[in-house]
């Protein structure tokens, strides 16, 4: 393998990073996602110190891409809504975290 | 942005939020106050010793209906739902296994006690230093133990304030020659309200209860049907 191959590799690898994990905001939504269970709209605020508005908009697009679940759940007569990691957005992110550190790896100092 | 994401931190940091609305301490606080409450009616004469046992189980349980009085009308609003995975459970149920040894441990050496004494085979046995050390040991090791398995520091303190109460107890009537039980018991109490009640101002004052607004999730949700 040539000097030139390998750098194209790396490159390629930086290129096929998903862009929607990317984001910092989004990647800190995801993540908090991944250490628990599931959570709620505030809790996920509070965690990520994004605004209400900011956190929506970015939910939606995880929502969206299939990455997380929504869920009404009831206490009592009191409905409330708990969002959770899908599989697909498990799987994307650990491949997002894996692509990240090998490009960061192979970069010289 | 770091190297990596650190995945253990932020788990830590999510598991920890659990405890900085100070309810725990504040509860716990309430648990020895309830017992230096149950000293004082008992020692002052107002009420019998049945009366201050039962005072006391009552201040528990109105205790623990506070503690989840707070959890659901103060800490929920501020701080939101979450749930744990398998290893929030997992820690949960080691503090619980703890609590439960505990109790079985301090009923079986309350047992042995009053077998010891009901038998009268008390002499050469120094009781006025055995109680107090079991007492003390069993309180640290109970607190430093959850402290440990629940990620949870003020424990230590708590423990250090429980552990303190008899000997305190037993050193006031050695050498003031008065039965200040109250004094043993609610000054450590004290420490532990004072403590909980200036973290639950921080947590009110850092978490206002965010506006009422329907979630983008809720919105996703009514647009679905």
């Amino acid at each position: 393998m040539s000097g030139s191959e390998t750098h194209g590799d790396r490159l390629a690898s930086l290129v096929d990073i998903d862009r929607l994990i990317h984001e910092p905001a989004r990647l800190t939504i995801l993540a908090f996602l991944t250490v628990v269970d599931s959570a709620d709209f505030v809790f996920l605020m509070r965690q990520t110190g994004l605004t209400w508005g900011n956190l929506s908009s970015h939910m939606s697009k995880l929502e969206e891409a299939g990455y997380i679940q929504v869920e009404k759940e009831f206490r009592g007569r009191k409905p409330y809504t708990m969002l959770h990691l899908t599989q697909e957005g498990r799987v994307a992110f650990q491949e997002y975290r894996h692509r990240l550190r090998q490009v960061l790896d192979d970069l010289p100092d | 942005m770091s190297h990596d994401i650190n995945l253990k931190e932020l788990e830590r940091r999510a598991w920890r939020s659990v405890f900085q609305d100070g309810l725990w301490d504040i509860y716990l606080g309430l648990l020895l106050l309830a017992m230096a409450i149950g000293a004082l009616l008992s020692d002052a004469g107002i009420a019998s010793e049945t009366g201050s046992l039962l005072a006391h189980v009552g201040l528990v349980v109105l205790a623990t209906l506070g503690l989840w009085a707070g959890k659901r009308f103060i800490t929920l609003p501020r701080l939101g739902r979450v749930k744990f995975g398998s290893k929030g459970k997992a820690r949960k149920m080691k503090a619980m296994l703890l609590l439960v040894f505990s109790a079985l441990l301090g009923a079986a050496l309350f047992v042995f006690i009053w077998l010891i004494l009901r038998q009268g085979r008390t002499e050469g046995l120094p009781l006025q230093l055995i109680v107090p050390a079991i007492w003390s040991v069993n309180a640290l090791v109970v607190f430093s133990l959850g402290a440990y398995f629940l990620d949870y520091e003020r424990l230590y303190l708590i423990g250090v304030m429980y552990a303190v109460a008899v000997p305190a107890d037993r050193l006031l009537r050695e050498l003031v020659g008065l039965d200040l039980t109250f004094l043993a018991f609610g000054v450590p109490a004290a420490v532990i309200l004072i403590t909980g009640a200036l973290i639950l101002v921080r947590f009110l004052r850092d978490y206002p209860v965010p506006e009422e607004e329907v979630s983008p999730a809720e919105e996703v949700l009514n647009v679905r049907q």
